[in-house]
């Protein structure tokens, strides 16, 4: 009896086994990064209050280099640096306020921050002790912003970077008369359900036309079939570079055939809307082969003898794809454009490599990255981010609740 | 079916592949051009009128052959990627195809959630994540988030393959003294193998193909792999040199294509059987 528990207890505890390997990456490098996002859209973390207003001195720890004071290590080309003060000296005192150890430097240096960024002083005086030449000075500093880079920790505490409630989700969804953002966010929201509407459609329409064409099971098939899947196989951004060099407006494949013919070249990557043709055209492309290796598998599982009951029935060709084949591939077809759809909506590599980095169009994914690489407006990117998710999370869920499908993904 | 039909079909299945394959072919004939034959709006040469490998040359010998030692980084973190994840997607994916257990649900939700979360906007949470365990820079750290981009995706794959495979064969190994580890490793990975070796192939893919997470975590023009490289050499939103940048892509598509022609009886039929359920 115990032994059965026990038993039981350890097999329990061996298949938590086979999946922590798999488990512990995701959540450290997908969970984590993904809860710190949505935290990171509740606060300002961008540039501007990213703060990085420093003196150029670092507290440097386990040093026993001063009999008083507190060690610093003085940052090459800092405010410190430039007015003279030499590395490895003696923090003795910050405006004239003696901090008893070093957690109190750091929290008078903080204090002098916020003063001085609330322009309460114009200036700090610091006075250090030079164990090399046994002498003390004092200096007056100004500080100073360090440029942002992304090797800047945003958990480092010498930021007044904080939560801010729900304003970055006010800014961006509720239009307002001195702000572009919300604007800006429902026209790439309008572009990027347009983006994948078009796609997913073509990509099914075509992939299940394929489908049946290589289902007939002509000599030569496995041919096609090679040539056809040949897409799925080059690497994205050969593709995305292929279809840039083809669209290219001077040299340009379709504009030097254009210009044979006696028509005025296309600015495929310029204008707009022809530059969401061209992204659309290309991840149609891309995107066909996974529809439609996907639906022919499903339409080799369709048993033989339904077609030809269906044949006996009298059905013509047409209506056997439409009240056979279409129905019997319900359970195929709505995954894969469950999956296609959230992939085609986050589809970040095609719109920004035909573009070539461009931003003629943009959707949510890409609008959301140019947010925090242009603007260094990290809270904003994160925002956008948050509400992709909540948007493909609530459609998912519709999704699948709608068409009973719940059960069956599992 | 009538002779019209099979003509018909082969009209359009040749059609259709023609416009697959097109924009590759046309990369191909630009790689193997002459300069002045690449940057003229005069002729269409679909078969380049002086095909030579020139523009292959001063790829390879550029920079000292920085070319190659991108394409080994490539290779390197690609291989590991697609080992790695596999022996993570395939334990997996046995759990969730053979057991029921706490979390569960949960659990494979969650693998459907990273999905909707848009990579790009991960990049800084995961850039700190990585600068704090010290992989940043490294490729380790690259191998293990390339991983977790590939995992979805292959323990989804796995677990539809795995369900084909029957139960009682399983209950054969405990019979004969199997353990549940001997199980999976003996009697469940030999019978997957093409489902395990398409896996590994998207792993591979995702690694070999990856932009994003390259350009941002590697720094170094040693340590680049492929795609950046070519992207930081051969052109950027405002210049791209077409003819190196064709024969670049050529470079790096060949050994996918190669795996992929060869291995794609195997390829399909993993991908039928397990990727999709009926």
């Amino acid at each position: 009896m115990a032994t059965g528990m026990l038993r039981k207890l350890f097999r329990g505890t061996v298949i938590y086994l086979f999946i922590l390997p798999a488990l512990v990456p995701m959540l450290a490098l997908v969970g984590l990064p993904l809860l710190q996002t949505i935290f990171f859209s509740f606060t300002n973390l961008k540039e501007k209050n990213f703060d990085l207003w420093t003196l150029g001195v670092e507290l440097v720890s386990g040093s026993t280099q001063c009999s008083e004071g507190t060690p610093v290590r003085v940052v090459p080309g800092g405010p410190a640096a430039k007015r003279g003060v030499p590395d490895g000296v003696c923090i003795l005192a910050l405006n004239n306020e003696t901090p008893r150890n070093a957690r109190a430097l750091e929290r008078f240096i903080e204090k002098a921050r916020r003063d001085f960024i609330n322009k309460k002083v114009e200036a700090v005086s610091l006075s250090y002790f030079d164990p090399r030449s046994g002498t003390t000075t004092t200096v007056n500093l100004q500080f100073e912003r360090a440029p942002f880079d992304w090797t800047i920790n945003p958990n480092r505490d010498n930021s007044t970077w904080g939560l801010v409630g729900l304003a970055n989700y006010k800014r961006v969804l509720i239009p307002s008369r001195d702000s572009e953002d919300a604007r800006t966010f429902y026209k790439v929201l309008g572009v990027t359900i347009l983006w994948t509407i078009l796609n997913v459609t073509f990509h099914y329409i075509f992939g299940f036309i394929l489908a049946l064409l290589l289902n007939r099971n002509i000599p030569g098939t496995r041919f096609y079939r090679v040539l056809l899947m040949l897409p799925w196989a080059v690497p994205v951004y050969v593709s995305a570079f292929s279809w840039r060099w083809l669209f290219n407006s001077q040299y340009g494949f379709f504009n030097v055939i254009l210009q044979k013919i006696g028509h005025s070249p296309i600015p495929w990557l310029s204008d707009s809307v022809w530059t969401f043709i061209a992204v659309t055209i290309t991840n149609v492309w891309l995107g066909i082969p996974f529809m439609m290796i996907s639906l022919l598998a499903g339409m080799q599982a369709i048993p033989k003898d339904l077609y030809e009951a269906a044949e006996i029935d009298g059905c013509s060709r047409l209506q056997k794809i439409w009240y056979v084949t279409f129905p019997m591939l319900r359970p195929v077809s709505l995954t894969i454009i469950l999956l296609g759809a959230i992939w085609t909506f986050n589809m970040f590599n095609v719109i920004w490599l035909v573009q070539g980095g461009g931003t003629t169009v943009e959707i949510l994914a890409t609008y959301a990255f140019r947010l925090f690489r242009d603007y260094h407006d990290y809270a904003g990117a994160a925002t956008y981010g948050t509400l992709i998710f909540v948007l493909l999370l609530v459609f998912s869920l519709l999704y699948l609740k709608l068409l009973h499908r719940d059960e069956e993904l599992y | 079916m009538g002779r019209l039909t099979v003509i018909s079909t082969h009209f359009w299945l040749a059609l259709a592949s023609f416009v697959a394959v097109f924009p590759i072919i046309w990369v191909l004939s630009t790689s193997l051009k002459q300069k002045e034959d690449v940057y003229q709006t005069v002729r269409i040469e679909m078969i380049p009128a002086h095909p030579n490998f020139s523009n292959y040359r001063e790829v390879l010998t550029m920079n000292n052959g920085i070319f190659l030692r991108w394409f080994r980084n490539s290779a390197v973190v690609a291989g590991a990627t697609a080992i790695l994840g596999v022996l993570l997607a395939a334990s997996a994916a046995y759990a969730f195809s053979r057991f029921s257990f706490f979390g569960k649900k949960p659990l494979i939700f969650f693998f459907l959630l990273t999905q909707m979360f848009p990579g790009v906007v991960l990049l800084v949470p995961l850039y700190f994540i990585l600068q704090r365990m010290g992989l940043l820079g490294s490729f380790p750290g690259l191998i293990v988030a390339y991983c977790t981009v590939s995992l979805p995706f292959g323990v989804w794959m796995l677990k539809g393959y795995f369900d084909t495979i029957p139960k009682s064969l399983d209950e054969a190994g405990i019979v004969d003294g199997l353990s549940i580890f001997g199980v999976f490793w003996r009697i469940v990975v030999p019978l997957s193998l093409p489902g395990i070796s398409v896996t590994a192939f998207f792993a591979f893919l995702t690694a070999w193909n990856e932009y994003m997470f390259a350009l941002a975590f590697m720094t170094g023009e040693e340590n680049y792999l492929l795609p950046v490289g070519m992207a930081a050499a051969f052109g950027d939103q405002y210049q791209t040199f077409w003819h190196l940048m064709a024969a670049g892509s050529i470079i790096t598509t060949i050994p996918v294509l190669l795996v992929f022609v060869l291995a794609q009886r195997y390829l399909i039929s993993g991908l039928t059987q397990g990727g999709v359920k009926q």
